[in-house]
């Protein structure tokens, strides 16, 4: 570019500053020399902002062609390359999406399932710590004496004989231990009660000292801690017994073995019932 | 090559060229186009000015401002192409930038349109702060003059 002299004046300065002014950069020292030049220039003022602004706004509205950025890019990697490369990534991501995809997918299925499961825990047949499984028992006792034919699946006196039957009851959470003759009273057969939720075996036993006084050893899965009670626990001789009671039956309550629970229902009283567990127990 | 670079670019050096320089393209094209009145002119002149960036990149500091290097390459590339010929850009205000030389329109892209400090821009242009202030007022005079079809 061509020398000039330093300092502007006149037209010169008016336009030189022009810009300066509009945008508010005037330097204070040409105020008043712009000032005096404007006076009379009032209109190439309005002419020249909106021309400027015309000639900013066209070339705003250009650009190189994608051929040109093409070449320019190419200037610094190569294309083929760059697009298997790129290729390449996006085959990465769609993978990295795939697994996404599957993780999401399985977690749904896994909320989906845990949901279910939740609802089915609440409205499948109650488990034992949700039900009185005790006090179905107490009626299953009475109904068994009612209806001794009916409700009686193996009708036997011999021990031996109920003992094998029991032990091959199909479908069983825990192995049924009979208890040990009890003296006085006779095995008379053996009742299987299938609930939805599980099965309970009875012994039934009667007692022809007692004018066929009937007593009924109930077997079914589960530990005590997880039944509904609200009384105290007795003990008698090491048989850690509950005491439960109707009008018409005494029944005990006791873990006879690890996984099973028992209950003797009867019209002898609580103390009584568990003097025969303890008798038909070993200690 | 790895990454595929070229020009021996390693690959801090294409984020930077990508990054400051490439997607500037633009400034350097419109540049282009205010000089030569050309499209072919501005496309011709913006792959040259790249080529000028690429041969020297290695030398480029990192404080230099991108805006300032692109126009003082593309000023060069041009002293170099002036002379070739370009159709026309039928584009109504380039039509109209005619009639004020080629410096003046150059003076008037920094300042007015990229918006850089006179002091820049007369380093752009080798030149000092009165010439670009001279030359401005010649660019101005002719915005604030001639009539321009929209």
């Amino acid at each position: 570019m061509a020398n000039a002299k330093n300092e502007l004046w006149g037209e010169e300065l008016f336009y030189g500053y022009i810009a300066d002014y509009l945008d508010g950069e005037l330097p204070s020292s040409l105020v008043k020399q712009f000032e005096s030049e404007l006076s009379s220039r009032q209109q190439e003022l309005s002419a020249f902002q909106a021309n400027r602004g015309r000639l900013q706004s066209a070339l705003g509205d250009i650009g190189g062609s994608e051929a040109l950025k093409h070449k320019l890019r190419n200037l610094a990697q190569d294309d083929q390359v760059r697009e298997t490369m790129e290729a390449s990534e996006i085959a990465d991501v769609e993978k990295a999406e795939l697994w996404s995809n599957v993780l999401r997918r399985s977690t749904l299925v896994a909320i989906v399932l845990g949901i279910v499961g939740v609802l089915v825990y609440f409205f499948m047949p109650e488990r034992l710590g949700k039900i009185d499984i005790v006090e179905y028992i107490g009626y299953e006792a009475l109904a068994i004496e009612e209806d001794p034919e009916g409700r009686t699946n193996l009708p036997s006196s011999d021990a031996e004989e109920i003992r094998q039957f029991v032990a091959a009851v199909p479908g069983l959470e825990f192995r049924p231990t009979m208890l040990r003759p009890l003296k006085g009273w006779n095995p008379e057969g053996v009742s299987i009660i299938d609930y939805d939720f599980m099965k309970v075996i009875a012994v039934n036993y009667t007692s022809p000292e007692r004018a066929n006084e009937k007593l009924h050893h109930f077997m079914f899965g589960g530990v005590m801690s997880s039944m509904k009670y609200k009384g105290e626990e007795a003990d008698y001789r090491g048989i850690k017994y509950r005491i439960y009671g109707s009008d018409k039956l005494n029944l005990i309550v006791w873990q006879q073995t690890p996984d099973m629970i028992s209950v003797l229902a009867g019209r002898r009283s609580a103390p009584e019932l568990a003097e025969m567990a303890r008798a038909g127990t070993p200690e | 090559m790895a990454k595929g670079l070229t020009n021996g670019f390693s690959e801090k050096q294409l984020a930077i060229y990508i990054s400051q320089y490439y997607e500037r393209a633009d400034l350097v094209f419109r540049f282009g186009a205010l000089l030569s009145l050309s499209r072919e002119g501005a496309e011709h002149l913006t792959e040259q000015t790249f080529r000028l960036l690429i041969e020297d990149f290695s030398q480029v500091k990192s404080n230099t401002s991108p805006e300032v290097l692109l126009m003082a390459l593309a000023w060069k590339a041009w002293n170099k192409i002036k002379n070739d010929k370009f159709r026309e850009w039928s584009v109504p205000i380039l039509q109209s930038m005619k009639s004020i030389g080629v410096e003046q329109r150059a003076a008037l892209f920094a300042v007015d349109i990229a918006g850089l400090e006179i002091s820049d821009s007369a380093k752009i242009f080798n030149t000092t702060d009165a010439v670009i202030r001279q030359m401005l007022a010649t660019g101005h005079k002719h915005l604030a003059t001639a009539t321009i079809s929209v």
